[in-house]
């Protein structure tokens, strides 16, 4: 189990805002409760870790219109939608846009729960890789011009001697180059480093897709 | 008829007199015949032997003269005596002659001759008596004699003869000529008689024919007047029947109308082409009750029957529409019209009627109500899904609230672990149940009056709208307002479901009718028009003369159960605004600055949803 984070509820309807948030309160979790999506927004909880329960009928800005909000601004907190029949296939379009669950109402206590529980866990592992990767964009963007693309051709399987032909250079070049380049990188071997551009495209390709 | 017998008896009186005087002229004809027969055969008779008998007598004379010669000449006496003897024959034989001659002589003339032949041969005998007394005496002398004296006597006696054989021959042919002129005269008489009966004959024909043709003529000329003059008084009322059935067969042709009568007394029944076409009869098939109501339809036939007077106690002759199968499984609708003709004693005489093919206008009339009919059903429908939509979101909201709240008590009495507390979690169970029950009946509800499926195709927004026009044409009467349609060419077609987009425009027009109820019938005009909007999407307007809406109200009229009508539901704008949605479009509102307000709603054309 994952440590019991905010978790965010924006519902226009006070009376499901406050029964929400006293369920949550109840299994452990800290509700934070807003009755509009601007209020939220206002707030500036986007970026942190939690997850966000949101209805998806409301006026002035509805569900759907605050998660293209909340993804266009790189946000990765999971959102679970409440929705009405009527707003159905809404539902459907905001879980093709990302939404980690949609719920119909009435929502069934222990559904909202598991969906919340299961929200949770993977912002917690959403964060994680964000942070991953963002170590990793962190440790490139310290390289030089000359040493990434180095470190590039190096990923590729490339042999030290191949990379300084292309690169028009001596061999011994590139070898400084490449020390210099791994160290920046935090790793010891080629494999190493390999495994960690796989893991950046892996997580950067993934990112909004898997949160 | 009299005329004709007439006739015929003068012609018979004419021809019995050509045959009376035919038969006289033969009578008088074969008496004359036979009295020239009896002429001849007396002139026969009497003329004949008295020439025969003086010509016996003439030879007997010369063959005396003859016979005295040869015995004169002969040698012996023998001979003299045997030419003697033969002389003396001869002589009684003669006389006999004469003696019969004397006796049938008659005429004067006759018996002067006779007696010149009676002197002369007083003369001759003593002759004889001298020569014979020479013969024997003096042959030379004797034979001197003869020639001188005897032969001139005998002579004279023989030319006597000759004479009355003369005579009579001319008697003879004297009668004869006079015989042949009567002949002559009487075949002319015959010929003439005949003739004349002929010719009056034929002036009688002449006559007759003459009379009777003139008879005729007369009978004729008084026919033919009496003929002009009812022609004269049958050609003005045909001018004017000609006048009258030509309106009516204009008025017929026009109206497409067929007539019939059916005459009750003789039970007759008579139709016009134009009747029979409609009902499928032939020009030569005969129509009776039985052949009508067997073209008719089986569910109409009961009203047809009384209709036309076929039914027993039927009166006839009111107005009846009913079905017609005039063949080949067509059915055809029928407006007949019928007028009763009754007789001075107040009974029924004929029922006269038009019938008209209102089939066009009953298959117009309806498609309409069937078009109508679907489209409220369809609004109905769509008013229950919205209703049942807007209950369920209302409800869904206290019921989720209850259920979260529930499920909140329930974990708290779940942690506590208490068990006198046991009570409480079973309640917070049963109300979980309950509220998760309630909301499942909603969602059936939902999911029972919901439009199921969307069939989207590609339309001609004008054509909607002309359609829409059609089905309301009844209800702008009912509300004196003239629509007027204003229609872009060119619009790209929309793709979306027909009969939601029918149900979107009928509410919309249905909606202005409404809003202008307070207006002048004069004022109260509903614009329909279809205008291009941007590159590929179509708008449509409609816009009233009404009082507009109310300043703040412009997004309220959309939602469920909010109305401004007494007896609305408020959920017509809100359907609206869902399907064009649905459909991929966007529906709202405005105020003009002048009186009323419109309706705009777009849809993407057909390019870009494909």
């Amino acid at each position: 189990m994952y440590s019991k984070a905010d978790i965010f509820l924006v519902d226009d309807q006070p009376a499901i805002l406050k029964a929400v948030a006293r369920l949550l309160d109840m299994a452990g979790y800290r509700p934070v409760a807003f009755e509009s999506a601007q209020a939220f927004l206002d707030s500036g909880s986007a970026d942190l870790p939690g997850c966000l329960v949101l209805d998806m009928a409301m006026p002035t800005m509805d569900g759907l219109a605050l998660q293209r909000l909340l993804r266009a601004g790189g946000s990765v907190l999971p959102v679970i939608f409440l929705t009405g029949h009527n707003d159905l296939h809404m539902g459907i379009q905001a879980m093709k846009e990302g939404a980690a669950d949609f719920l119909t109402k009435p929502v069934d206590s222990a559904a909202l729960l598991q969906a919340v529980a299961s929200a949770q866990q993977r912002n917690v592992v959403a964060r994680r890789e964000r942070e991953e990767l963002q170590a990793i964009q962190q440790r490139l963007a310290s390289l030089t011009c000359r040493e990434r693309e180095v470190l590039d051709l190096v990923a590729e399987g490339k042999l030290n001697k191949q990379v300084a032909f292309e690169l028009g250079t001596a061999e011994h070049t590139i070898k400084i180059h490449r020390g210099r380049a791994m160290a920046k990188m935090h790793v010891q071997s080629l494999a190493e480093l390999v495994r960690l551009m796989d893991r950046r495209d892996l997580l950067s390709g993934a990112t909004g897709r898997h949160v | 008829m009299s005329g004709t017998m007439r006739v015929v008896a003068r012609m018979g009186l004419g021809f019995s007199a050509v045959m009376i005087l035919l038969l006289l002229v033969s009578a008088v004809s074969l008496a004359r015949l036979r009295t020239m027969n009896e002429d001849v055969q007396s002139i026969i008779d009497s003329r004949h032997p008295k020439i025969m008998l003086a010509n016996e007598a003439a030879k007997l004379t010369i063959d005396n003269g003859r016979q005295l010669r040869s015995m004169l000449l002969a040698d012996s006496g023998r001979e003299r005596e045997t030419f003697r003897a033969n002389v003396e024959n001869n002589r009684p034989r003669i006389d006999a002659a004469l003696a019969a001659l004397g006796e049938r002589i008659q005429t004067d003339a006759g018996r002067a001759l006779l007696a010149d032949i009676v002197a002369k041969e007083s003369v001759l005998a003593p002759k004889y008596q001298q020569l014979y007394a020479l013969a024997g005496t003096d042959p030379q002398r004797a034979t001197t004699y003869l020639i001188t004296d005897f032969y001139a006597a005998n002579n004279a006696f023989w030319a006597a003869l000759d004479a009355m054989s003369s005579y009579q021959s001319d008697e003879m042919a004297r009668e004869g000529r006079a015989t042949n002129a009567a002949f002559i005269a009487t075949r002319r008489l015959v010929l003439v008689l005949a003739l004349t009966a002929v010719a009056i004959g034929m002036v009688i024909a002449c006559w007759i024919t003459v009379t009777v043709a003139r008879r005729l003529e007369q009978d004729k000329r008084r026919q033919e007047s009496r003929t002009a003059q009812l022609s004269d008084r049958l050609a003005v009322s045909e001018a004017e029947l000609q006048d009258s059935a030509t309106t009516l067969t204009l008025a017929a042709d026009a109206a497409s109308l067929g007539f019939w009568t059916r005459d009750l007394a003789h039970d007759t029944f008579w139709a016009s082409p134009h009747w029979r076409a409609l009902f499928g009869f032939s020009a030569s098939e005969p129509v009776d009750g039985d052949a009508i109501l067997q073209r008719v339809h089986a569910d109409d036939r009961a009203c047809v029957a009384r209709g036309f007077g076929l039914a027993p106690d039927a009166q006839g002759g009111n107005e009846t529409v009913f079905r017609v199968e005039p063949g080949g499984g067509q059915i055809r609708w029928v407006s007949s019209h019928g007028r009763v003709e009754f007789g001075a004693d107040g009974k029924p005489l004929a029922i006269r009627g038009v019938s008209l093919d209102i089939t066009a206008q009953k298959q117009a009339e309806l498609d309409v109500a069937q078009k109508r009919k679907e489209v409220t059903y369809l609004a109905r429908v769509a008013m229950l899904g919205e209703l049942s939509g807007a209950m369920a979101h209302e409800l869904n909201q206290p019921l989720t609230s209850i259920l979260i709240n529930a499920g909140a008590a329930h974990l708290f009495l779940t942690q506590r672990d208490d068990p006198e507390l046991g009570v409480l979690r079973d309640i917070m169970q049963d109300i979980m149940e309950e509220d998760r029950r309630a909301g499942d009946i909603i969602k059936r509800l939902r999911g029972l009056f919901g439009k199921d499926e969307i069939v989207r195709q590609a339309l001609a927004v004008n054509d909607l709208v002309a359609d829409v026009a059609r089905v309301l044409r009844n209800d702008l009467i009912n509300h004196s307002v003239t629509l007027r349609v204003e229609l872009a060419q060119d619009l790209p077609a929309v793709m979306a479901d027909r009969v939601q987009l029918q149900q979107v425009l009928i509410n919309l027009v249905l909606n202005a009718c409404d809003a202008m109820d307070g207006l002048a019938p004069s004022k109260r005009e509903v614009t329909v028009s279809t205008a291009r909007s941007g590159e590929d999407a179509v708008q449509v307007t409609v816009a009233d003369q009404g009082t507009g809406i109310a300043s703040g109200a412009l997004e309220k009229i959309f939602e469920s159960f909010y109305t401004t009508k007494e007896r609305g539901m408020g959920l017509g704008l809100s359907i609206c605004r869902n399907i064009v949605s649905a459909n991929g479009g966007r529906l709202w509102a405005e105020n003009h600055a002048g009186p009323g307000a419109s309706f705009h709603f777009n849809l993407p054309g057909h390019v870009l949803q494909s």
